[in-house]
């Protein structure tokens, strides 16, 4: 019989102990941390609405720049002088200085535009890419280290990484694999709707309705299995040596005749996940407590006035602000580090229980899908006895 | 020959050169684009600077990944490190790494290493055998393979080098005319905006003296 409760304390107690899985469990959750910076392109035009409705009156005739139209009228400012008619010199370099840069720069952009934006896209599917192949080491690595640790088998960094090394292909294909599957689900389940909204035909956007509603409803149950065969299905990969498409079957399989206790533990991380959003929340409300109390000093100086005090204050902001927010940092790493290490034990101790392994019988993944036990410690004696008559 | 391991002082330099030398690159690119650029040719000139100075950005770490890696298997180290005198060598057998280690080092135990705001780098510190978390993921060590006195000047001069640059690049003749041209350009826009304004004012008072001639 499997036990939430006992699975949880020993996973707290042994997460706490191990924390060098910390760190793999980081690399797990965060990757690379990555900031594309999109390089939104600046207007250099600093106008207000109510002086672009006023320039809309008057608009340029691009091929001939010295012909203006004014509230339907047509000026042609070469032919009008200076007196007659004000800003004419003003419009003029205006005009001609805009409208031809606006062309040029229109006309020679477009290719490095488009190179900008082949770059870009490279660079983000090579980004990807890096960061899953990260993530799949980590994760073989992590849950290496948890079955030596429940083994009590010792381990290093060296033993560690040698677990993501072997099975970050494997791993790195299953999260394509499930990556693809879900983006196809997704594509197909919205575009028959879409389709049937755009007839405009009433009726059809009725039958789109329901279409979208029941394809969102079977989109949340197929990654519900998904994300929980999931974690059956790494294990099978990294533990195992299994390939990622009969990992990925046989995780779901497993799900399926292991829901119960599968979810009594979803629930029961649920419910120790929120304990955590507590203590999270309660250093949160200590460190934003903190920057307020500190905040009062500077007002203080800033109503003062007095640069000896600003200085002094500076100097005593950065010495106690730096190192307040490097801890903050660290400790932020941790509770995140420790939260994802422990919910991999519990899932690993399930595994365990699943497979039979805790109980010192040890079946095979045949074994758990209906075929007869391979073999186990009671009858490996009997089979070796039968062999040797 | 000294064999020893290196500790973390000579390797935070020989990271620091490499990343400098980088920054050099970049500068001495910078310093030959400023120098194409041309207020008869404004438009083409700005697209050439910013599509470098993007490409520069986006694509180098890739690319810093990549020469890191052909470096540390044929030389035993990035450019910083062979500057110091220091080698990246297998823990027992000390020869070069293979392809696949070192991308694995480079890539997986620098980004293992940085956790915990760089705890696998400091780590150096207080390992008695100077093993940075990387290194012990992936059985290697760094070993010292001479003075380090050569490295520090090359250091030093990189550094000068780069601010050198960077000065001509703002003092040269083409950079001056340029954002003289720019600033041209986009500085009257308050005053042109004034200009609308009164335009605008002017229709919207009713202030026919279009329609009089």
């Amino acid at each position: 019989m499997f036990s939430v409760t006992d699975t949880i304390r020993e996973s707290l107690r042994l997460a706490w102990q191990h924390k060098i899985l910390w760190v793999f469990a980081l690399l797990l959750v965060s990757g690379l941390n990555g900031n594309f910076n999109s390089g939104g392109s600046n207007s250099s035009s600093s106008s207000d609405e109510s002086t672009q409705d006023k320039e809309q009156k008057i608009q340029t005739n691009s091929s001939s720049n010295s012909v203006i139209n004014i509230n339907g009228q047509e000026l042609d400012i070469n032919n009008t002088t200076e007196q007659g008619f004000p800003y004419v010199q003003e419009i003029k370099e205006i005009t001609s200085k805009y409208s031809s840069l606006k062309d040029e720069s229109l006309n020679k952009s477009i290719p490095y535009i488009v190179f900008v934006a082949i770059s870009f896209l490279v660079l983000i599917i090579l980004s990807v890419g890096f960061v899953m192949f990260l993530q799949s080491w980590a994760t073989g690595a992590l849950i290496g280290g948890i079955d030596d640790v429940l083994n009590n088998k010792p381990y290093t960094l060296f033993s560690l990484a040698n677990w993501g090394r072997k099975s970050v292909r494997q791993l790195f294909k299953y999260n394509l694999y499930v990556a693809i599957i879900s983006f196809v689900i997704i594509l197909f389940g919205l575009i028959i709707p879409i389709v049937m909204f755009a007839t405009g035909n009433t009726a059809l956007e009725i039958i789109g309705g329901i279409t979208l509603f029941v394809a969102v409803i079977g989109m949340i149950i197929f990654f519900y299995f998904i994300g929980f065969g999931g974690q059956f299905a790494v294990r099978f990969i990294v533990i195992n040596g299994e390939n990622y498409k009969t990992a990925f079957k046989n995780g779901i399989e497993t799900f399926k005749k292991n829901m119960g206790v599968t979810l009594k533990l979803v629930l029961a991380n649920c419910l120790v996940g929120c304990v955590f959003m507590i203590i999270i929340g309660a250093i949160l409300i200590g460190v934003v407590g903190g920057v307020a109390i500190g905040l009062v000093p500077a007002i203080i100086v800033a109503v003062a006035n007095s640069p000896v005090l600003m200085i002094v204050f500076g100097i005593l902001g950065i010495v106690i602000g730096v190192p307040l927010l490097i801890g903050f940092m660290v400790v932020m790493s941790g509770v995140s580090g420790f939260t994802t290490t422990y919910t991999m034990f519990t899932y690993h101790k399930l595994y365990r229980f699943v497979m039979g392994i805790d109980k010192g019988r040890v079946k095979d993944t045949v074994d758990v899908f209906g075929t007869p036990p391979i073999s186990t410690p009671e009858n490996k004696v009997t089979q070796g006895g039968q062999n040797a008559e | 020959m000294q064999n020893n391991n290196a500790g973390f002082t000579v390797r935070l330099f020989a990271t620091l050169t490499d990343s400098f030398i980088e920054v050099l690159l970049f500068v001495l690119g910078l310093y030959l684009f400023v120098s194409l650029l041309s207020v008869e040719n404004f438009v083409t000139s700005t697209l050439n600077l910013a599509l470098y100075i993007l490409t520069f950005i986006l694509f180098f770490g890739f690319l810093r990944l990549f020469y890191t890696i052909y470096f540390i298997t044929h030389f035993g180290g990035s450019l910083g490190k062979l500057i110091f005198n220091l080698k990246i060598v297998d823990n027992q057998t000390e020869e070069l790494l293979s392809n696949k280690r070192a991308f694995y080092r480079v890539f997986i135990g620098y980004a293992f290493s940085a956790q915990f705001i760089g705890w696998g780098f400091l780590r150096v510190i207080k390992n008695p055998r100077k093993f940075a978390w990387h290194d012990e993921l992936f059985n290697t060590k760094v070993v010292s393979k001479g003075a380090v006195f050569s490295g520090v000047m090359i250091f030093i001069g990189v550094i000068l080098l780069t601010g050198f640059l960077a000065y001509r690049i703002f003092t040269t003749f083409q950079f001056s005319e340029y954002y003289k041209y720019a600033m041209e350009l986009f500085q009257p826009v308050t005053t042109q905006e004034e200009i609308m304004q009164k335009i605008g004012d002017d229709i919207d008072s009713g202030n026919d003296t279009i329609g009089e001639y």
